[in-house]
């Protein structure tokens, strides 16, 4: 395909300009991609909802779940989160032993920041994602890190959502960085490999069985999925991070599950992030 | 697959059973011996030395799985509880554990291999 155009070309125009506008194509042609998955998710469920708004799908489950919204909304009214944004909000305060705080030491555009995560790190050559950035940070001034999916984490991470809530979700894959688009496309095929025992992809339960029930719970929609974290989980008892939903999703299905914040969940995150593109963040949320 | 899969449970259950049969004799043997002593001691425990080897099968499935991203959740569990049946001279209970861990490993490393190459679902259209 791309040689027949080439082909057709040449008889036309000078050849450097040809080189030029292959070069165009090819490196649209690659980075196009998380852009037409990304309009592909979307569409897969305003296709499958054609009643929700678009914005609505920073919800999760009460997205599409009419009958759990109503009790949700009451809850939200007094959100069981509130507290841990207060501690979270003394954690990004307090200085650290060296006099610094996180914002003086690492994240100078505080607090709002969350909406520029998961980011490709340019130098580390990874995807970072805002909980390994806050433990890079305590490391580097001589504090102990967080542990990721219960603790104290919880708290800073409800602060920084709260403090970011309204922006849009942007995940840049930036094209001068092929890393960024081979983590991108190894979390996609995360997203899309089945696995553990009971044989299933995460897009088997948040795609294809979207709005279905699995035991007492209405399967959300992926799109907006990230939006709401960290979440306020009645079964928890507490807030949980993203990537603990992660590991819960993948026990569910019998397979063990990844570190948090290891290459698999950060690009997983990538991926499922930048599919929301658009949206709003809006966590902490609540959720049953 | 299957096949290979049949023929080394077989193997399995041959040699578990050879095993546990011998092991119930000499049971027997040192509950005399202790009895004629006349010392009050429980028996000792049998040593269930190819259920432990068998372990060993399994947990290296379980690690070849890992290595492509396909462990199952509960295998390592299996493989921790076979031990401990081994320590417990409960030979047949390792033998049942052992197996079901190795065919996790089997299955969950297949199921990485099967799933290496991006499939992207019918239902998701550009
Ligand atoms: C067996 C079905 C199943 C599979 C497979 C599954 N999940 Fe879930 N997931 C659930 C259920 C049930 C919930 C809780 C109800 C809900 O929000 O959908 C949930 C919740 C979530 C949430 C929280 C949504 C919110 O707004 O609170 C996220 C994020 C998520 N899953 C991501 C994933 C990812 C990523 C994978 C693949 C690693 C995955 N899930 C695989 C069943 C599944």
């Amino acid at each position: 395909m791309i040689n027949e155009t080439k082909g057709k070309k040449m008889n036309h125009i000078s050849t450097k300009t040809i080189a030029g506008l292959l070069l165009l194509g090819l490196s649209s042609l690659v980075s196009a991609s998380p852009e037409s998955d990304a309009k592909a998710f979307k569409k897969y469920f305003t296709d499958r909802f054609p009643d929700v708004p678009y914005n609505d799908y920073i919800n999760g489950a009460y997205t599409i779940d009419k009958s759990g919204r109503e009790n949700w909304e009451a809850i939200e009214e007094f959100p069981p989160y509130e507290p841990f944004i207060d501690e979270g909000r003394a954690m990004w305060e307090k200085p650290f032993k060296n006099g610094k705080t996180f914002k003086t030491a690492c994240f100078p555009d505080g607090p709002a920041i969350k909406h520029k995560y998961p980011m490709w790190d340019k130098e580390k050559k990874m995807v970072m994602t805002l909980p390994l950035a806050l433990n890079n940070c305590l490391k580097a001034n001589g504090e102990k890190p967080m542990k990721y999916k219960k603790g104290p984490i919880n708290n800073i991470m409800a602060y920084l959502a709260y403090e970011a809530r309204g922006k849009k979700i942007n995940v840049v894959i930036p094209k001068d960085e092929p890393g960024a688009l081979a983590a991108y496309e190894e979390g996609k095929k995360f997203y899309f490999q089945r696995r553990g025992q009971l044989n299933f992809s995460c897009a088997s339960c948040h795609m294809q069985n979207a709005g279905l029930k699995l035991r007492s719970e209405i399967l959300s929609p992926a799109l907006g999925h990230p939006s709401g974290f960290p979440v306020y989980r009645s079964k928890w008892g507490t807030v949980g991070t993203l990537h603990r939903r992660f590991t819960g999703c993948n026990k569910q299905v019998r397979a063990k599950a990844f570190k948090a914040h290891g290459p698999e969940y950060r690009n997983l995150e990538y991926f499922l992030t930048a599919m929301s593109n658009g949206l709003e963040w809006n966590g902490p949320s609540a959720r049953k | 697959m299957k096949k290979f899969l049949l023929m080394g449970c077989s193997i399995l259950i041959a040699a578990s059973v050879g095993c546990t049969g011998n092991q119930a004799s000499e049971e027997k043997a040192a509950m005399k011996t202790e009895a004629k002593k006349g010392v009050e001691k429980v028996a000792e425990k049998p040593k269930c030395t190819v259920e432990a080897s068998h372990i060993v099968d399994a947990d290296n499935a379980r690690k070849r799985a890992a290595s492509v991203g396909g462990e199952w959740r509960d295998t390592a569990k299996f493989i921790k509880q076979a031990h401990a049946a081994v320590k417990a001279g409960k030979c047949h209970k390792a033998e049942a554990l052992a197996k079901k861990a190795l065919m996790e490993g089997q299955l969950g490393y297949e199921q990485a291999m099967s799933q290496k190459e991006l499939k992207m679902p019918g239902y998701f259209k550009f």
